[in-house]
C-alpha cells in the first residue's frame, strides 16, 4: 500500500469494525438462552440450515416433484422466513447492540428536549418510537389516553352482549367484575386537554350505565393524578402492592355480599420494600427513558399451605422464599412484577387449590392486574383457576364453567380486562 | 437485502471486499462480484433469481446477435434483432409491473370483472431492465461492442451496488472497471466515506422523517389542519431526498470501494431555481436515460412536425417517467404534471423566471416540487382534495389532529437540520477544511467513524426498513 496518509490510517477502523463483527459471531457460536431483560423477550438465536433436507430437495427437484422440494427446504427462502429469522439474530446478536440501543434512545431524547424547549407541555414524548409520555418532573410515565367515540362504544356494547350470554347460559353463578382504573382511562390524565376526545372516564361511565344485570360491580378509582401515583408504579403499567391491596379490600367486600360464610379477611397491613431493588418496569423498558426507579414493595400474608397446578400439572410457587433469601436479580429491567408476584406463563390455566372447608370455587377472568392479589382472594375458596382470554384465545369459558365446579366468576383487570378488549 | 441491514453491513459487505481484493485476476473479481450479486439478490427476492439469470443471459445473447449482424454489415438484419430485444424487455417489465394495472384498465373500459392474481414484482426489475436496454441500444448504435465476456456483461447488469436502485449505468460507465484488477486504497475510502455519508441520510434521516409522514397520513385527511399539512409535505420533501440520495450515495461509494465509478444520480436539487433546473439535479440518470433513449429519438423521429413539436416530447418523456415509477395513476400524473411545468417553462416562461429576484425563483421552484410530491405520496387520488383543502386552510390552521395527538413535535429539530443538510453548504466546508488541514482531514475521517457507529446503532434501535424505491 502506498502512500498511506495518516487520515487513511483512521479510517481503516472502518474495515477493522466491518470484520470484527462476524468474528465476534464465529467466537461466541450460535447463542440460543440470551435474553433482553429490557425487553423481556428471548433473543433470536441465528437459524441452522439441514443439509440432509437441501440435498433431498434437489433430489426431489431432479425427478421433477418441485412442490415438496419447495416444501422440503426451497420454501423458507422463497417466503423469506429464513432471512427474516436471520436478520433478527444478526441485530439480536450484535455485540455492544444494548448500549448502542440506549445511545440512540439518548440522541432521540436529545431531539425531544430541544423540540419542547419552549414549549410550555408538562409531559413530553419519552422516545421517538414508543408513543409513551413522561411528566417533565420525572415524576410518571404514562402513555397517551384511550379515546372515547363510537368504536370505543361499539367495543364496549360487544363485550355487554359476551357477559349477557354467559349470565344467561350460567344463571346458578354469581358474577362479578373489579375494575382496576389506569391512567389512559382516567378523567385526571395530564394529557386528556391535549388529546380531544380522550375517554377521561367516559367509557367506564357508559360499560356502568349499560351493566347487564347479574353481573355485580365495583372499581378502585383515585380521586386525582397525586392518588393514582401513590398506587401504581412510576416505571410500570401495574399497580404497586399498595393499590392492590386496596383492591383486595374492595374485592373481599363484594365477594361477601353474596357469599356469607367466607373466611375472615386476610390481615395485609405488613408490607416490605426490598432495600436494593430499584424497580424500572415496562414503561422504562420499552422506552429505556433514565427514570427514577420504583421502590418495590410486597406484602407478607400469612396463608396456610396450597397448591397450584399449571394446565393440570402442579408447579412449586416459591418467588416469596427465593426473594425473601435474596435470591433475586439486581440488574436493571429485571422485571420484578412477574418475578415475584406472576408465574408468569401465558395462555395456560392456572389453579389454586386450599385445603380449606370452603364450599365454593372461583373463577377468576383477568389480566396482569390479578397476580398480586390472585393467592389472596383463592384462600378464601377451596379451588380457585383464573386466565386470561386475551393470552388463552382457545378457552371456552361456557364450557369450563360445564366442566367444573364453579360458584363465583370474577372479572378482574384494567379496562383491557373488564370492558374493552385489547387495543 | 438492503445496504443497512446489519446482514448487508457485516457479512456479505467484508466477506466480498476481502474475496474482492485476495484475488488478483479480474476474472476471479468478476466471479466474486457476480456471486456477491445474485445472493445479494436472491436474499430479497429468491425466486426471481432464474429470471434475473435468464434476463442476462438474454441480453447478452441478442447483443451478441445484433454484433454479429453489424459485423457483417447487416444493419436491417440488426435493427430486427435489436427491436427482437427491446421488445422483449419492454415485455418482461409490463408483464412483472404493469400487469395489474393494465388488467384494471381493461376492466373499468370492458366493465368486466374476473379475478386475476397480480405477479410478485421482481426487486429492481425498472433497473436493470433500464441497462439492459441501454446496453442493446448503445450495442445497435455502435458506441459499444457486444460483450464477449458473459461474466463482465452479467455484472454490469447485475453488480449489487446498483442493482436494485441504480444509479441506472450505461456500460461504456463501468466496462474498463471491468477488465482491470487495480487496487487503489485511497480510492476505496473515499467510497467507505462516501458510504457512510449516504448510510446516515437514509437511516438517520429519512427512516425517521418517514415515521412522521406516516403518522399524519394514517388519519383522516378531514381532521389535520393547514400547520400540519404543510408539515407533512415538507417531511416528505425532506425524506425522499434524504432516502434516495442516501441510497445513491452509498451505491457510488460501494462501487468506489470495489474499483468502479458509478454515475452521480443527485446534485442538490432542491437549491434550483425552476423545474427544468430540478429535473437536471434529481434521479439525474433516470432523466438522462429518457433523454439519450426517448427523447432525442422522438425528436429525430417528429423532426418535420412544425408546431410544439418539443413540447409534446417532453410531455411524452414525462408522462412515461412517471409511469417507470410505478404503475399507478398517481405517477402519471406526477410525471404529467411536471410534463406540463416543463413545457411551459420551455415556452417561454423559464426566460422569464430567469429575471425574477433569485429568492422568488427557488420559492418557485421549491413550491412546484413540494406540490408533485403530494401526487407521488398520496397513492389514492380520492385524497388529494381533502389534503389539498387542508393545505389552504379548508379545515383551519390546526385540526383535531394536531402536533401533540400525532406526536410529531420531536421531529422539527432533526428537520431544520435535514434542511440545512440538503444546500450544499456544509460540504463545501467540509470539503474545504479536509483541503488545508491534515488534522482537519483526520477529524472529519474520525468524525464519520462515529457517524457509522451511531447509525449501526440506529439500525440496531430501528430495526429493518426498507428502501422507498425498492419497489420502482
Amino acid at each position: 500500500m502506498k502512500n498511506l496518509t495518516p487520515r487513511s490510517l483512521v479510517l481503516s477502523v472502518f474495515f477493522l469494525l466491518l470484520l470484527a463483527v462476524p468474528v465476534y459471531w464465529l467466537v461466541i457460536g450460535r447463542q440460543t438462552d440470551k435474553k433482553s431483560l429490557a425487553e423481556d423477550r428471548r433473543l433470536d438465536a441465528f437459524p441452522l440450515l439441514e443439509l440432509n433436507d437441501f440435498s433431498r430437495a434437489l433430489k426431489l427437484s431432479a425427478v421433477g416433484n418441485f412442490k415438496e422440494a419447495g416444501e422440503t427446504f426451497f420454501n423458507q427462502f422463497i417466503n423469506r422466513s429464513f432471512q427474516r429469522k436471520y436478520e433478527g439474530a444478526a441485530s439480536d446478536q450484535f455485540p455492544l447492540r444494548f448500549p448502542g440501543i440506549v445511545t440512540v434512545k439518548a440522541v432521540e431524547r436529545a431531539q425531544i428536549w430541544l423540540a419542547y424547549a419552549l414549549l410550555p407541555d408538562r409531559v413530553i414524548p419519552t422516545d421517538m418510537v414508543s408513543n409513551l409520555y413522561v411528566m417533565r418532573d420525572g415524576s410518571m410515565m404514562l402513555s397517551s389516553p384511550f379515546p372515547y367515540n363510537e368504536e370505543s362504544r361499539r367495543l364496549i356494547d360487544d363485550k355487554i352482549s359476551f357477559y349477557k350470554k354467559l349470565i344467561a347460559k350460567n344463571p346458578d353463578l354469581r358474577f362479578y367484575a373489579f375494575y382496576a382504573e389506569r391512567l389512559e382511562n382516567a378523567p385526571y390524565n395530564p394529557l386528556n386537554n391535549t388529546f380531544p376526545g380522550s375517554d377521561g372516564g367516559r367509557n367506564f361511565k357508559y360499560f356502568k350505565s349499560h351493566l347487564p344485570e347479574g353481573l355485580k360491580l365495583t372499581t378502585l378509582a383515585f380521586k386525582d393524578f397525586d392518588e393514582y401515583k401513590q398506587n401504581n408504579y412510576r416505571s410500570d403499567h401495574h399497580w404497586n402492592i399498595y393499590g392492590a391491596l386496596r383492591a383486595y379490600d374492595i374485592i373481599y367486600d363484594m365477594l361477601a355480599e353474596g357469599y356469607p360464610q367466607i373466611s375472615e379477611r386476610l390481615d395485609t397491613s405488613r408490607t416490605y420494600t426490598f432495600p436494593d431493588i430499584g424497580f424500572s418496569g415496562s414503561f422504562a423498558g420499552r422506552t429505556l427513558y433514565p427514570i427514577q426507579p420504583d421502590e418495590f414493595s410486597v406484602a407478607y400474608v400469612d396463608l396456610p399451605p396450597y397448591q397450584v397446578f399449571i394446565d393440570g400439572s402442579e408447579v412449586k410457587v416459591d418467588a416469596e422464599e427465593r426473594y425473601a433469601a435474596g435470591n433475586y436479580r439486581r440488574a436493571k429491567y429485571a422485571h420484578h412484577y412477574n418475578n415475584y408476584f406472576g408465574t408468569g406463563r401465558p395462555g395456560t390455566l392456572y389453579e389454586y387449590v386450599f385445603d380449606n372447608n370452603s364450599p365454593r370455587n372461583l373463577l377468576i377472568i383477568g389480566n396482569s392486574f390479578k397476580w398480586p392479589i390472585y393467592p389472596l382472594l383463592a384462600y378464601h375458596y377451596h379451588q380457585t383457576w383464573t386466565v386470561n382470554l386475551l393470552e388463552h384465545e382457545n378457552f371456552q369459558v361456557n364450557k369450563f364453567l360445564q366442566e367444573h365446579r364453579v360458584d363465583d366468576v370474577l372479572i378482574l383487570g384494567d379496562a383491557d380486562a373488564v370492558f374493552l378488549p385489547i387495543h | 437485502m438492503s445496504f443497512s441491514s446489519i446482514n448487508f453491513l457485516f457479512i456479505l459487505l467484508p466477506v466480498t471486499l476481502v474475496l474482492y481484493y485476495l484475488v488478483r485476476s479480474w476474472k476471479w473479481r468478476n466471479l466474486v462480484l457476480l456471486a456477491a450479486s445474485l445472493l445479494f439478490f436472491a436474499w430479497g427476492d429468491f425466486g426471481h433469481v432464474p429470471l434475473l439469470v435468464g434476463l442476462v443471459l438474454l441480453n447478452y445473447g441478442i447483443a451478441r446477435w445484433i454484433g454479429a449482424y453489424a459485423a457483417r454489415n447487416q444493419p436491417k438484419a440488426a435493427q430486427r434483432v435489436m427491436w427482437l430485444g427491446v421488445g422483449l424487455n419492454i415485455l418482461i417489465l409490463w408483464f412483472s409491473k404493469y400487469l395489474g394495472f393494465s388488467v384494471g384498465i381493461f376492466q373499468q373500459i370492458t366493465g368486466t370483472q374476473f379475478e386475476f392474481i397480480e405477479p410478485k414484482r421482481p426487486l429492481g426489475i425498472s433497473y436493470f431492465t433500464f441497462s439492459s436496454l441501454s446496453y442493446l441500444l448503445d450495442v445497435y448504435y455502435g458506441v459499444e461492442k457486444a460483450e464477449r465476456n458473459l461474466l463482465r456483461f452479467g455484472n454490469y447488469i447485475v453488480m449489487f451496488p446498483k442493482l436494485l436502485q441504480g444509479p441506472i449505468t450505461r456500460f461504456g460507465q463501468v466496462k474498463a472497471e471491468l477488465q482491470t484488477a487495480a487496487f487503489n486504497y485511497e480510492e476505496i475510502l473515499d467510497g467507505v466515506r462516501r458510504f457512510i455519508v449516504g448510510l446516515a441520510k437514509k437511516v438517520i434521516i429519512a427512516d425517521t422523517i418517514a415515521a412522521a409522514t406516516k403518522k399524519i397520513l394514517a388519519v383522516d385527511m378531514a381532521t389535520i389542519g393547514a400547520d400540519v399539512a404543510w408539515f407533512a409535505v415538507i417531511a416528505f420533501t425532506l425524506q425522499i431526498y434524504f432516502d434516495f440520495s442516501g441510497y445513491t450515495d452509498m451505491a457510488v461509494g460501494l462501487g468506489k470501494m470495489l474499483g468502479f465509478r458509478l454515475p452521480e444520480n443527485f446534485n442538490y436539487p432542491y437549491i434550483s431555481r425552476s423545474i427544468t433546473e430540478f429535473w437536471r439535479r434529481w434521479h439525474m440518470t433516470l432523466t438522462a436515460w429518457f433523454r439519450t433513449y426517448l427523447f432525442i429519438p422522438l425528436e429525430f423521429a417528429r423532426k418535420n412536425v412544425k408546431h410544439l413539436r418539443q413540447q409534446t416530447n417532453l410531455f411524452i418523456v414525462f408522462l412515461l417517467t412517471g409511469l417507470w415509477h410505478d404503475a399507478s395513476w398517481n405517477f402519471i400524473i406526477w410525471g404529467g404534471y411536471f410534463g406540463i411545468i416543463l413545457v411551459i417553462e420551455a415556452s417561454g416562461w423559464g426566460r422569464k423566471l430567469k429575471t425574477l429576484p433569485r429568492v422568488l425563483q427557488h420559492l418557485y421552484a421549491l413550491l412546484l416540487i413540494m406540490v408533485g410530491w403530494i401526487f407521488f405520496r398520496l397513492i389514492n387520488p380520492a385524497d388529494w382534495g381533502p389534503f389539498f383543502g387542508a393545505l389552504v386552510g379548508a379545515h383551519g390552521w390546526s385540526g383535531v389532529s394536531n402536533f401533540r395527538t400525532l406526536n410529531i413535535v420531536f421531529y422539527v429539530p432533526l428537520m431544520i437540520a435535514a434542511g440545512f443538510l440538503s444546500l450544499p453548504w456544509l460540504k463545501q466546508k467540509v470539503d474545504a477544511l479536509v483541503e488545508r488541514s491534515t488534522v482537519g482531514s483526520i477529524l472529519v475521517d474520525g468524525l464519520l467513524l462515529c457517524l457509522f457507529a451511531l447509525t449501526v446503532a440506529y439500525v440496531l434501535s430501528n430495526g429493518y426498513a426498507a428502501f422507498m424505491y425498492g419497489s420502482f
